[in-house]
C-alpha cells in the first residue's frame, strides 16, 4: 500500500510532463473468470464526462488505450451487448488492472419501420405472412388478401389451397372454431384485425400422431391484432329495378378460451349465400364423401347452364344466419357449437326444346316452359367435444340437419299446362367418434360413425301426362316416397413406423348400411270415371361388410410410394316386402390403390397411380313398381343388385423453370367401368319416358388428356397461359329396345393473358373454345361449338378510387344450323374508400347492356336441346361496407 | 494457357471465416441514399439496408434483396416437387416487390478482424476481403438525437471521401452500416461531407436469422484491387460482361442503353481503393 502510494506520488509530476498516457487492463466475466472479447471501453474525463479516448478488448480480454491527457485518473465506461455496463475510475499510470464484469443480455427496444418488416418469415414448419406487407387500401376482409400470398391459391368456391392442395385445418388463433366452414371467416374477418396468416406445414392436427405419422399437409392459422374485443364487418346496399336490398352484419370475438362468430345476411341481388356454409378443409371433404346422403327423387330444371354464371339468372330472396361458439376449459377440452339457418326462395323460369334421337332414326321432340318457385329452408347444427393432447385424442361430434325443400309451379309441356308441386323434406342425425391412444410406440385407434336419415317426399301433378298405354292424361297424380337409411361404420386400428422409414396403418372394422323404401303412386282420372289406382313399392336393403385395411407408405429421396390394400367381405340382401321375395349374395373383394411419384430433376417430376373400386347398389336402386320422378318420366328398377367395378389409371408430368418463367403440366387418365346392369329408355312419341335398369354386362370407357402451360414475361408484367383438355366417353344404352354404343367427345382450349403493371391499370383477358361432339354408332347427333371471352379492366388513377369494368361474350352454336346463340354482358363498379376510414362506398352496375335472356345448346348421348333462362335485368346497387 | 492458369488461380474457395452457427440477435435498418452521377447530383438512388448483428459478427445488405431471396426460398425450395410451386403467385409477389439497388453483402468478423465483401456485377458474383479495422476516427464533442438515442459525432477520411458519423454509446456495438465500424457504439448515421452517400438508421428489430446463409453463390475470389479494377473495366464497356453469353441474345440497341446507364454511374463510394 505504501509502495503504491509512493509510486503514485513520484509518477504524478511525470503525468503532467508527458501528456500521452496509457490505460491498460483486462476484462473478465465475474462468475467464470473468463476473458470477454470485444468490449467497448470509453475513456472519459472525470471533470466533464466527455469521451477523450476509446478502445476494445482483444480475444484475451486485454485492452490498452493511449490517452492524450494530463489527468492522473480517468473514468472508464465498460460496455458491450453481452455484459452489464460498468463505470470505474482508473489511474492513467499504465499499470494493468483486472476488471470484473457481469454477464447480461441487452434488450433493445424495437423501432418498427412501416413497409420494411419482412412480410414472410419462416420458423421451422411455420411460414408467417405479415398481412400488412400484402394488403392494399382496397382490401376489406381476409379473402381479399389471401389470393395475394405466395404459395396460397383461392378457388372460385372459396377453397384455399396451399401448394396446390386443400388445407387440412383452418384455425383462428390456434382454435378450430368453424370446422371447415371457413368461408364464414374469410368473407367476414376485417383485414385490420389480422396480424398475420401462418401456414403450418407438415401439420398433424392430432397431437398423439405427431411423431408417429408424418403429415405432408398444411393448415392455416389466422393471428389477430385485435383480440378480446368485438370486431366484425358488414355491408348495406340498396338498388333498383326491381327494388334490391343486400345486407350483412357479422360480429365476432376471439379470446384465448372463448371464440364466437355470428353472421346475419340477406339479399335479393342474386348472391348465393349457401356457399358461405360450404365445408372446405380436406378432412371435412373426406367426411362428406363418406356420409352416404340420401337422394332427392324428383327432378326439376335448374339454373345450371354451360357458360353462364349462375348469379346472373338467380332471382332470389336469401337469408343466412350462423352462430359459432367455442369454449375451452382449463384442462384443454374444447366444446364447440355451430348452428346455421339458411333460407332461400328462388324463382325459376326456363324454356327448352329437346330432341331425343332414337335408334330407328326417329326423333322425338318436345317443348317445355317451366315457371317454378323453390323454397328451401335448412336448419343444421353440431355439437363437438374435443380433447387433443400429446397423450391421447378424443373427438365426438353430434350433428343434425332439417331440410325443407318445396317446389311449386307450372310447366307447359308442348303447350299443355301441368301444375307441379313437390315437397322433399329431409332429416339427418349423426354421431361421429374418434379415439386415439398410444400403446408402446404404436397407436391404437377407435372410430365410429352412426347416421340416420329420413325423408318423405311427394310430387303432385295436375293434370299429368303419364302414359298408361292409352296416351290419355290423368286428372291428378300423387307420387309419395318414404325412405330411411341407417349407416354405421366402426373400426379399430393400429399405426406404426418401421426402422426403414415405412409407415404401416392397419385397421379392422365392420360397417352396415340399412335402407328402407316405401313408395306409393296414386293416379286418378275423372275423365274415365275410374277409381283411384295405386302402385306401391316396399323394400328393404342391407349391406353388411367386414373389412381389413392395410396401408403402406415409403419415401426415399425423390421417390415416393403409397399403397393401400383393403379387403372386404360384403353380404348384401334385399327383400321385396310386398311379394316377400328376397335375393342376396356375398362377395369378397379388394380395392387396391397404388401411387408412385418421382422427381426426375429440379425441373421435371412425374407421377402415376392406379385405383380400383367396387360399388354396389343401395336401397335406392330397387323398386319393381313404377315411381314417377318428373311429369315426363317414370322409373322402375327390378334388376339384380347393381355392381360397378371401376379401374382408373392416371399419369402426370410436370415441368417448371422459374428462371425463364415457364411451366407446364401434362396429365392423362383412363378409366374403365364394368357394370352388371344397364339403363333402358323407352320413349313415347309425345316426349314421356320410362327408365329402368335391366341385367346386362357392359362397360363404359373414359379417356382424358390435358395440358396447361404458362409463361411470364417480366418486363411486360404479363402472364400468358394456354390450356387444353380432350375428354372422351363411350357407353352403351338401350333405347326403345335397341342397344347402341354412344360416345361424347369434349375438347376445350383456352388462352389467358394478364397484364398487371404496378400502377394505374390492370387488365386480364380469357378466351376459350369448347367443342362437344355426341354420336351413336349409327349416326352423329350433335356438334356444339361454344366460344366464351371475358375481359376485365381495373383502373385506379388516384388513390382510394377504384374502377372496374368486366365484359363477357358467350356464343354457342350447333354445326349445320344457322342459329348461333350469343350473349354479351357488361358490368361496371366504382369504389371510393375515404382515407383512414373503416367504411367504403361503392356503386355497382350489373348487366349494363340489359341482356334479357341466355340461350345455349346442350347435348349428351342421344339428346340434343336448346334451353333459355331469363336474366336479371340491368341493375344498380349502392353499397356501404363497414368494419369495426 | 496463361488465361487458364489465371482463372484457375482466381476461382478459389471463399476465404475461411467463422461462418458456422452465426445467428443474428438484432437487425438495424438503414435508409440509404446515393448519388450515382457526380455530374448530376440531383439524381439520387435509394435502398433500404439491414445490418444483422450477432456475437462479434455482422452482415450488411439490401433489405429488399433479402426479402426477394426469402420469398423465392419460401415459394420454391420448400418442396422439390415443381407441381407444388405456385409459379403465378411467386411471380406476382416478386414482381410487386421492390428491387435492391445495392447488390452487395458485407460480412464483418471481429474474430478474424476481416471484412468479406460479396458483390454481384452483371452475371457473376465476386468476393474480396479487407482488414476490419478503421483507423483514424476522430471523436468530437457534438451531440444529437437519432431515434431517441443520444449520439456523438465522429469523423474519418475513408476511400477518398470525408465522412461524418453519429454513434451512440447506448448500443455498445462497434459496428455500423457499410464497412464502417470501430467506434465505441453503433453508428446510427453516416454521410460524406458532399452528401453523395448517406446511411441513416430508421428501425431496430430483435430478429434471429442464420447469417452464414447470407452469402452469394459461385463467387470468384479477387483481391480488393483486382475487384475494383474489374468493376471499372466492366462499367466502362458492358459488352465485356456479356462475353461468353450466347451471341445475339442481346441487341446492340439494348447494350447501348445499358452502357449509357453505366456511363452515368461514375461516382462510386470508393473514390480511392488501392490504399
Amino acid at each position: 500500500m505504501k509502495v503504491a502510494f509512493l509510486s503514485l506520488f513520484f509518477l504524478l509530476p511525470a503525468a503532467f510532463c508527458f501528456s500521452q498516457s496509457v490505460v491498460r487492463g483486462k476484462i473478465i466475466e465475474d462468475s467464470k473468470k473468463t476473458a470477454v472479447f470485444a468490449v467497448n471501453i470509453l475513456v472519459k474525463s472525470p471533470l466533464d464526462s466527455t469521451t477523450i479516448a476509446f478502445g476494445f478488448t482483444d480475444e484475451s480480454g486485454q485492452f490498452e488505450i493511449s490517452v492524450n491527457t494530463e489527468l492522473d485518473s480517468v473514468f472508464l465506461t465498460i460496455n458491450s451487448m453481452t455484459i452489464q455496463k460498468k463505470n470505474v475510475v482508473l489511474s492513467t499510470n499504465g499499470i494493468p488492472v483486472v476488471i470484473e464484469v457481469t454477464s447480461f443480455s441487452l434488450d433493445l427496444k424495437e423501432v418498427t419501420v412501416e413497409g420494411i418488416k419482412n412480410p414472410i418469415t419462416q420458423q421451422n414448419d411455420t411460414i408467417s405472412y405479415d398481412i400488412s406487407g400484402f394488403s392494399t387500401v382496397n382490401d376489406r376482409v381476409l379473402s381479399d388478401v389471401l389470393t395475394r400470398l405466395p404459395g396460397i391459391e383461392v378457388m372460385s368456391n372459396g377453397m384455399i389451397q396451399y401448394q396446390g392442395r386443400p388445407l387440412v385445418k383452418f384455425y383462428i388463433e390456434g382454435l378450430d372454431l368453424l370446422q371447415g366452414r371457413y368461408n364464414l371467416a374469410n368473407n367476414n374477418l376485417p383485414i385490420d384485425a389480422i396480424e398475420s396468416v401462418d401456414v403450418l406445414e407438415n401439420h398433424q392436427p392430432i397431437r398423439v400422431l405427431d411423431s408417429l405419422v408424418f403429415s405432408d399437409r398444411a393448415a392455416l392459422n389466422i393471428k389477430l391484432k385485435r383480440k378480446n374485443t368485438w370486431i366484425g364487418t358488414g355491408h348495406a346496399g340498396v338498388g333498383g329495378r326491381p327494388f334490391l336490398i343486400d345486407g350483412k352484419f357479422s360480429p365476432m370475438v376471439f379470446r384465448a378460451d372463448f371464440q364466437a362468430l355470428f353472421t346475419v345476411q340477406g339479399n335479393n341481388v342474386g348472391e348465393n349465400l349457401e356457399d358461405q356454409q360450404k365445408t372446405l378443409t380436406m378432412d371435412a371433404l373426406l367426411d362428406l364423401l363418406n356420409n352416404r346422403a340420401v337422394k332427392e327423387w324428383f327432378t326439376f330444371p335448374g339454373l345450371g347452364m354451360s357458360g353462364l354464371p349462375k348469379d346472373r339468372a338467380r332471382f332470389n330472396e336469401s337469408f343466412l344466419g350462423s352462430a359459432n361458439v367455442l369454449s375451452k376449459n382449463r384442462s384443454g377440452t374444447e366444446f364447440r357449437l355451430n348452428m346455421d339457418y339458411y333460407q332461400e326462395n328462388l324463382f325459376q323460369e326456363k324454356n327448352s326444346f329437346t330432341s331425343y334421337f332414337l335408334p330407328d332414326m326417329d326423333t322425338v321432340s318436345f317443348m317445355e316452359n317451366t315457371n317454378l318457385e323453390n323454397i328451401r329452408r335448412k336448419l343444421s347444427g353440431s355439437l363437438n367435444w374435443n380433447r387433443n393432447t400429446a397423450r391421447s385424442y378424443f373427438d365426438n361430434t353430434t350433428s343434425f340437419a332439417v331440410v325443407k325443400n318445396e317446389i311449386d309451379g307450372n310447366v307447359f309441356f308442348n303447350q299443355n299446362p301441368i301444375n307441379e308441386t313437390s315437397s322433399m323434406p329431409m332429416l339427418r342425425i349423426e354421431n361421429k367418434l374418434k379415439l386415439l391412444t398410444p400403446i408402446k410406440n404404436r397407436l391404437f385407434d377407435v372410430r365410429s360413425t352412426v347416421s340416420f336419415e329420413k325423408t318423405r317426399q311427394e310430387l303432385n301433378l295436375i293434370p299429368s301426362v303419364v302414359d298408361d298405354n292409352a296416351g290419355q292424361p290423368y286428372d291428378f297424380l300423387v307420387q309419395s316416397i318414404d325412405f330411411q337409411r341407417l349407416f354405421t361404420t366402426n373400426s379399430i386400428g393400429l399405426t406404426f413406423k418401421t426402422r426403414n422409414a415405412i409407415t404401416i396403418q392397419s385397421s379392422f372394422g365392420v360397417s352396415a348400411l340399412m335402407d328402407k323404401l316405401g313408395s306409393k303412386l296414386s293416379i286418378d282420372s275423372l275423365a274415365r270415371d275410374q277409381m283411384l289406382t295405386a302402385e306401391r313399392n316396399s323394400a328393404n336393403f342391407t349391406n353388411l361388410s367386414t373389412f381389413v385395411k392395410n396401408s403402406v407408405e415409403y419415401k426415399k429421396g425423390g421417390f415416393q410410394v403409397k399403397a393401400d390394400i383393403p379387403f372386404y367381405i360384403a353380404h348384401i340382401e334385399r327383400n321385396n316386402l310386398t311379394t316377400s321375395e328376397s335375393s342376396n349374395f356375398s362377395r369378397i373383394y379388394s380395392e387396391p390403390y397404388l401411387n408412385l411419384r418421382y422427381q426426375i430433376s429440379g425441373k421435371f417430376s412425374t407421377s402415376g397411380s392406379f385405383k380400383k373400386t367396387n360399388e354396389f347398389g343401395t336401397g335406392e336402386d330397387f323398386f319393381p313398381n313404377r315411381i314417377v320422378t318428373s311429369y315426363r318420366n317414370i322409373d322402375s328398377n327390378s334388376s339384380r343388385i347393381p355392381e360397378s367395378i371401376k379401374s382408373m389409371f392416371n399419369y402426370g408430368l410436370n415441368y417448371k423453370n422459374p428462371v425463364i418463367g415457364l411451366f407446364f403440366d401434362l396429365t392423362a387418365s383412363y378409366s374403365k367401368t364394368e357394370d352388371n346392369v344397364i339403363v333402358e329408355f323407352s320413349l313415347a312419341n309425345f316426349g314421356g319416358s320410362a327408365r329402368s335398369l335391366v341385367d346386362f354386362d357392359n362397360e363404359t370407357i373414359r379417356r382424358a388428356l390435358s395440358f396447361r402451360g404458362s409463361k411470364y414475361l417480366s418486363n411486360l408484367y404479363t402472364t400468358m397461359t394456354v390450356s387444353s383438355t380432350i375428354q372422351f366417353q363411350g357407353f352403351p344404352q338401350v333405347t326403345n329396345d335397341v342397344l347402341l354404343e354412344y360416345s361424347n367427345r369434349i375438347s376445350s382450349t383456352a388462352f389467358e393473358i394478364a397484364i398487371k403493371p404496378k400502377a394505374y391499370i390492370g387488365f386480364d383477358a380469357k378466351t376459350s373454345l369448347n367443342l362437344i361432339n355426341s354420336e351413336s354408332e349409327q349416326s352423329g347427333i350433335a356438334r356444339i361449338r361454344q366460344v366464351s371471352t371475358t375481359l376485365g379492366l381495373d383502373v385506379f388513377p388516384i388513390q382510394n378510387h377504384l374502377f372496374r369494368a368486366d365484359f363477357e361474350y358467350v356464343s354457342n352454336e350447333v354445326k349445320d344450323s344457322n342459329s348461333p346463340q350469343s350473349s354479351s354482358f357488361l358490368d361496371f363498379s366504382y369504389r371510393f374508400t375515404p382515407p383512414k376510414s373503416r367504411m367504403d362506398f361503392s356503386v355497382i352496375c350489373a348487366n349494363i347492356l340489359d341482356a334479357d335472356i341466355y340461350r345455349s345448346y346442350f347435348s349428351s348421348g342421344f339428346i340434343l336441346g336448346v334451353q333459355e333462362l331469363p336474366l336479371r335485368p340491368r341493375q344498380f346497387l349502392l353499397k356501404v361496407n363497414f368494419s369495426f | 494457357m496463361k488465361t487458364l492458369s489465371v482463372f484457375s488461380f482466381l476461382i478459389i474457395l471463399i476465404p475461411h471465416m467463422n461462418l458456422h452457427g452465426q445467428t443474428s440477435n438484432q437487425a438495424f435498418f438503414y435508409s440509404a441514399t446515393f448519388t450515382p452521377d457526380s455530374t448530376n447530383v440531383n439524381i439520387k438512388g435509394t435502398d433500404y439496408m439491414v445490418l444483422w448483428t450477432g456475437d462479434n459478427y455482422s452482415v450488411f445488405e439490401s433489405y429488399y434483396g433479402y426479402q426477394l431471396d426469402s420469398v423465392q426460398t419460401v415459394t420454391t425450395s420448400k418442396s422439390n416437387n415443381p407441381k407444388d410451386v405456385n409459379l403465378d403467385a411467386l411471380i406476382r409477389s416478386v414482381s410487386s416487390m421492390k428491387k435492391p439497388s445495392y447488390k452487395y453483402r458485407i460480412h464483418k468478423s471481429w474474430k478474424d478482424e476481416q471484412i468479406t465483401f460479396y458483390q454481384n456485377l452483371f452475371f457473376d458474383n465476386y468476393v474480396y476481403s479487407q482488414p476490419l479495422k478503421m483507423n483514424g476516427w476522430k471523436i468530437e464533442n457534438e451531440f444529437k438525437d437519432v431515434l431517441g438515442f443520444k449520439c456523438q459525432k465522429a469523423s474519418i477520411a475513408h476511400a477518398g471521401r470525408n465522412f461524418i458519423a453519429w454513434f451512440t454509446e447506448d448500443i455498445p456495438l462497434s459496428d455500423g452500416p457499410y464497412v464502417f465500424n470501430g467506434l465505441p457504439g453503433l453508428i446510427m448515421e453516416v454521410k460524406d461531407i458532399q452528401n453523395h452517400y448517406s446511411f441513416e438508421l430508421v428501425g431496430i428489430q430483435n430478429s434471429s436469422i442464420e447469417m452464414s446463409k447470407l452469402v452469394l453463390p459461385k463467387t470468384i475470389a479477387l483481391s480488393k484491387n483486382q475487384f475494383f479494377s474489374t468493376k471499372k473495366a466492366l462499367y466502362k464497356d458492358v459488352r465485356k460482361a456479356l462475353l461468353g453469353k450466347p451471341a445475339g441474345s442481346t441487341s446492340d440497341e439494348s447494350i447501348r442503353k445499358v452502357q449509357e446507364r453505366y456511363d452515368k454511374s461514375n461516382n462510386p463510394l470508393e473514390l480511392v481503393w488501392d490504399k
